[in-house]
This record gives structure tokens, C-alpha cells and sequence, in this order.
């Protein structure tokens, strides 16, 4: 597989996938003008590299910094691909990053990590 | 001294004043795409950096901006739709290949009608407002759907939010469902709506507003 390495703009996120180290990475803003087009393409890969099986751990950084109500879908379908990893056998970390004084975006890391049980999530202000 | 016979200075000086009576420190009124929620969404963000607004209220107000414009864009009944568009701009050019273009591209050329302002109430709240006319049939629906949320605090709207997502979008939804839910979390229950008779038979005027 190969990697994934989609730059941000001003309303789309960064995407990366490393496959070597495991790591997925998206970060920035995501209010894109047409949220299906940006995001089905990468997301089927990450999701395809999700189903496999690791030998070491995979981390999911999810870096936002604002999401629309668009974006919230995706996001919700990667935690559960992401679950669904943890449930096959794999060590999964997910790392929801957020702003110190962002509760707003705290709170919805918090709740969609309510999706996640074999799943570890970890919320990392900065 | 007027020099004028169809421009009347003191109409759109009367016009501004009532913008500026209300609060209003934005205001579109008209046919809106992603690119103009792109450049006033851009120009609201630099007014509230200038400003100063504390920084969770500049969050708040921008998200809650695209929710809305999104809205409009989305689902204002009054709506061109791309095909008129491309067949207005290949007659316009004389080139047929104009009406190929791909599905994505004609999502991005559609244009809704709406309203859009963005504002200070005198001591008050600041407020994201946006109007767009609805087909008066959906009007019902649409109420049950806002009066399903009103009344919630931040924790139920956000439990109600996930199952949303899981469940996925409604039927006629063309998001993912939670703009409203998101909205209201976002102004902790602080939101309001109203539908009025529009000036044509078979529509109504829709009016959601928020504060922060």
C-alpha cells in the first residue's frame, strides 16, 4: 500500500497515511466545498489499511482545528474503522489534539471516543 | 445636490441605518455558493481577530456562519439549478462541451437564494442569522425537526449528535444530518427559529438565528 500525503488548504485538512510507521495523521480545518469528493478516495485507503493486520501499533492523530457537520461524518466512520481494528487484534491508539482552551472541540473528542472500547484514545491539548 | 434620476443616495443611507439600527455588521442578501461562504466567512474571521473577540466566541460564530450558509446553499427553495447555468453558459459561448461537465463540477455551480447577517444586539448577545425561502410543504417536517432539539442541554445534544452519525443522514438530508444539533451545542441552547408565510403561494420564509 502506499502512502497517503494530501496537503491542507484553507478548507481542507492535511491527510497523511505512513504505512511503514503506521500513522495516520488529519490536521487543520475541514469545511470542504464538497466533502465527499475530498475525502472518499483517502479515507477507503485508511480504512483498507485499517482492516489489515499490524504488527506493531497503528496511531490515528486527528489534529482539527474546526470541522463542520460534514466532516463530523467521516470522522465518526474512521473511529469506527479504527474500533474495528482494535476489536481484530491490533493495538490502536487514537490521539484526539486539540487547543488548551478549545472545551467545544474537547468535548467532541470526548464524545466520539464513547464509540471506542478495544480502541485506547488519548485527548493531547496544545 | 442630486445629479441623479434613478439613484437615490438617501434610500440606501436610509437602508444602511437600518442595518446599523439592527446590529448588523455583515450582511448578503442574494444568491450564495461555496465561494461566497469562502470569502465572507475569510472577511468575518479577520473583523473578529481585529476586534479581539475572545477566541472561543470567534470559533463559535465562524462555525456556526458555514453551518448556516451551508444551509442555504443546500436547501433554499430558491435555487438555480447548474443546468439552467451551463445551458445559459454554452449558449453564452456557443460550446456545447460546456453542458459536459462533470457531476461534481454542477454541484459547485448551483446558486440559492438567501440571507445572510451576521451581528451585535445593543447589550446583547452576538447573533448568525440566516433566511432562505422553503417549499411549504417541508415546513412541518422542518419544525418537528428543530422543535426535537430545542430544550436540550450540550451533553443530550451531543449524545444525540453521535447517534446521528451512526444512524446516518435522514431521508432529503444532503450532510450529514447534525448542522442543526451541532448549532445548537454550539450556542449551549441559545437559538431560535421562525417561519413565516412567504409572499409566493407554496412557500414559507425560514429564519434560524444564533447566539454567543
Amino acid at each position: 500500500m502506499e502512502n497517503i500525503n494530501i496537503a491542507a488548504t484553507a478548507r481542507t485538512p492535511a491527510l497523511s497515511l505512513d504505512v511503514a510507521s503506521r500513522v495516520f495523521t488529519l490536521e487543520g480545518e475541514s469545511y470542504p466545498e464538497d466533502t465527499k469528493k475530498f475525502y472518499e478516495a483517502p479515507i477507503a485507503q485508511v480504512q483498507e489499511f485499517l482492516s489489515q493486520s499490524h504488527e506493531g501499533a497503528v496511531t490515528c492523530q486527528f489534529k482539527l482545528k474546526y470541522f463542520n457537520s460534514s466532516s463530523a461524518k467521516v470522522i465518526m466512520d474512521l473511529f469506527t474503522s479504527m474500533e474495528s481494528a482494535a476489536e481484530a487484534g491490533n493495538s490502536v491508539m487514537v490521539e484526539w489534539h486539540h487547543i488548551a482552551d478549545d472545551d467545544n472541540m474537547q468535548e467532541l473528542g470526548e464524545e466520539f471516543s464513547e464509540e471506542l472500547n478495544a480502541a485506547n484514545f488519548k485527548l493531547v491539548p496544545f | 445636490m442630486t445629479t441623479s434620476q434613478l439613484l437615490n443616495g438617501d434610500s440606501y443611507l436610509r437602508f444602511r441605518k437600518e442595518l446599523d439600527d439592527r446590529g448588523i455588521v455583515f450582511s448578503y442578501s442574494g444568491y450564495l455558493n461555496e465561494a461566497i461562504l469562502t470569502g465572507i466567512g475569510n472577511a468575518l474571521r479577520t473583523k473578529m481577530e481585529m476586534d479581539h473577540t475572545d477566541a472561543k466566541v470567534q470559533r463559535s460564530v465562524f462555525s456556526s456562519f458555514v453551518e448556516q450558509v451551508q444551509n442555504v446553499i443546500r436547501y433554499s427553495a430558491e435555487k438555480i439549478p447548474p443546468e439552467e447555468l451551463q445551458a445559459q453558459e454554452a449558449a453564452d459561448s456557443g460550446d456545447a462541451a460546456a453542458t459536459q461537465a462533470t457531476a461534481e463540477a454542477e454541484e459547485q455551480k448551483a446558486l440559492s437564494y438567501g440571507l445572510v447577517t451576521v451581528g451585535e444586539y445593543a447589550n446583547g448577545p452576538r447573533f448568525v442569522t440566516c433566511c432562505n425561502m422553503v417549499h411549504a410543504k417541508d415546513t412541518e417536517k422542518l419544525k418537528a425537526q428543530l422543535d426535537s432539539i430545542r430544550g436540550l442541554d450540550r451533553k443530550e445534544l451531543g449524545a444525540m449528535m453521535r447517534q446521528q452519525l451512526k444512524d446516518g443522514p435522514p431521508e432529503g438530508s444532503k450532510g450529514a444530518g447534525v448542522g442543526f444539533i451541532q448549532m445548537a451545542r454550539e450556542a449551549n441552547g441559545n437559538w431560535e427559529y421562525d417561519i413565516v408565510k412567504g409572499a409566493t403561494e407554496g412557500f414559507d420564509f425560514f429564519c434560524f438565528e444564533a447566539h454567543f
